[in-house]
């Protein structure tokens, strides 16, 4: 049993201490793309922190038809706070699906940021996608309910109470 | 051992259904205790499950699981779908509701001892329940995506990335052809329904073969009772649908009143909104040890009371004979509570970097 026990925990110390693609770990360069869905055509803004200044990265988008690079860009800043802000076009004629922006530095190092692009719009292919402020607001939607479905809730309320209080009644 | 013969539906239908049925099997032998409130939590957790599936069912024919789509089409079911917001809110009213009586059956457990020998595996099952009900309170929390869900996904994505390889299938680079989202619907949808049914098999079957943990009292011992008992288990089944219906009724009562919210579509990169109260308590957490006070917390949780029928081993079930077990719960729990009141009063932090 204590060996079961031992083998488990060395093979989930060890699954842990693999890698799972692009680290985001704390202390480690990232991404943030902006906005996360963008029209074919439309830009993007990729945003590095926690880098070195003055390393390089190029950018790509990754999906499942292939690799798109999109450009170079070099880390500005001082000491460990170094990092860009970088506006990329993404080509028009790309297929619309799911996208991965990863940035990658000489030594190989990579970080990611996930995409979705959507089909071409006109607008998308004249101007920047909208970048909208992130709001913990809620969606406002008109919730009215016609009086004849409020009704039938009321009444299938009472119903599934009175059910209920026959039911846990029982003895 | 005193056992009640169960008596034969009075009306014709019901006589035909008990023969064909051969529901005189279900007419079993339990404990007067049985079907009191305390230990009927479990059951009508059950039969809020029933519900969310049957809801859940329902809003999967109008969700688009993709993040371009989810937020429009969550829009569309609270607007546009037939009775789409009011079964909306009954799904997100009866998982508050189920999450609570699961955590409160898991305090009974804990408190009367009946995870003693021998239902030492049925309490990690229940372990497993409560881990699969969390979760699928989580993935049901991201698919809406709006900013609160968008920022679930990305504390996702990153305690993900701390688990290295344990954490592979849950980070966006798993797949490139899937959007994370998309799996997290897969998940909510298929693979957590999945799992819960065969752990609440297993849990049915394990308390079918111990019988219902004795009544608690000062000398009492933890044994098997199954076969025994004054009352019968098809009046514990009648309970259990009572409470369901009352589940539903006040879900319905609730989504009447105070709909499902939707925040605006979310933003990545920014940290404007907290987690539901389930996840709030990990917040200050969050906030002293950074993220991966996400994956260490819980797994350090899960194995405290992965512990307790380990480390708690004698025979008696009388909390005055089990104080320092639950003292060291009592403590445990009041670090979470306080935690969580903590972080709900406290303005909103960024933790992701």
């Amino acid at each position: 049993m204590r060996k079961q026990v031992i083998s488990i925990l060395i093979i989930a110390a060890g699954l842990i201490a693999l890698p799972n693609g692009g680290a985001l770990a704390h202390g480690e360069p990232i991404i943030v793309v902006e906005p996360t869905v963008v029209a074919a055509g439309g830009e993007i803004t990729v945003t590095g922190s926690e880098m070195e200044p003055g390393e390089v990265f190029v950018i790509t988008l990754e999906g499942s038809a292939g690799s798109i690079e999109l450009g170079e860009v070099t880390g500005t800043g001082e000491g460990e706070e170094g990092g860009f802000t970088e506006t990329f076009s993404v080509p028009g004629d790309t297929a619309p699906g799911s996208y991965v922006v990863t940035a990658t530095a000489e030594d190989g190092d990579t970080t990611t940021a996930d995409l979705e692009i959507t089909a071409p719009t006109e607008e998308a292919s004249s101007a920047p996608a909208e970048m909208i402020e992130p709001s913990g607001e809620q969606h406002i939607l008109d919730r009215t309910k016609a009086p004849g479905q409020i009704a039938g809730i009321v009444l299938v309320i009472a119903i599934t109470a009175v059910g209920g209080f026959l039911l846990v009644r029982q003895k | 051992m005193a056992t009640r013969s169960s008596s034969l539906p009075s009306s014709r239908i019901g006589r035909w259904l008990y023969e064909r049925l051969g529901l005189q099997g279900i007419s079993y032998a339990v404990p007067e205790h049985a079907n009191s409130l305390p230990y009927i939590l479990g059951g009508i957790t059950f039969m809020g499950f029933l519900i969310l599936i049957v809801t859940g069912i329902y809003l999967g024919q109008f969700y688009h699981p993709h993040p371009s789509e989810a937020h429009n089409s969550v829009v569309f079911i609270i607007s546009g779908a037939p009775l789409g917001d009011i079964v909306r809110s009954v799904h997100f009213w009866t998982a508050q509701i189920v999450t609570l009586t699961v955590l409160l059956h898991m305090l009974r457990v804990l408190y009367t001892g009946s995870y003693k020998r021998p239902r030492e595996i049925n309490w990690f099952v229940g372990l497993g329940l409560l881990a699969v009900t969390l979760g699928a309170v989580f993935t049901g929390s991201v698919l809406k995506f709006d900013q609160e869900g968008l920022e679930a996904l990305q504390h996702n994505t990153e305690a993900a990335n701390l688990l290295g390889g344990l954490g592979t299938v849950f980070s966006a680079e798993f797949s490139r052809s899937v959007p994370l989202l998309t799996r997290l619907f897969t998940a909510h949808a298929t693979i957590l329904p999945l799992a819960f049914g065969l752990l609440i098999a297993a849990h049915i079957f394990l308390i079918k073969q111990h019988g219902i943990s004795p009544k608690v009292a000062e000398r009492a011992e933890t044994r098997t009772t199954a076969g025994e008992g004054d009352s019968n288990f098809s009046l514990h089944l009648l309970r259990m649908a009572g409470f369901g219906l009352w589940i539903l009724a006040l879900a319905l009562t609730l989504g009447l009143l105070l709909p499902a919210s939707l925040g605006q579509p979310g933003v990545a990169g920014a940290e404007v909104t907290k987690p539901w109260w389930m996840f709030i308590w990990l917040f200050p957490a969050e906030e002293t040890w950074g993220v991966r006070a996400l994956v260490i917390v819980p797994a350090l949780l899960a194995l405290l009371f992965a512990s307790v029928p380990i480390l708690d081993r004698n025979l008696y079930l009388s909390p005055s004979r089990r104080k320092v077990l639950l003292i060291a719960a009592a403590l445990v729990l009041t670090v979470i509570v306080a935690s969580g009141v903590y972080a709900f009063i406290q303005p909103v932090t960024a933790h992701l970097e």
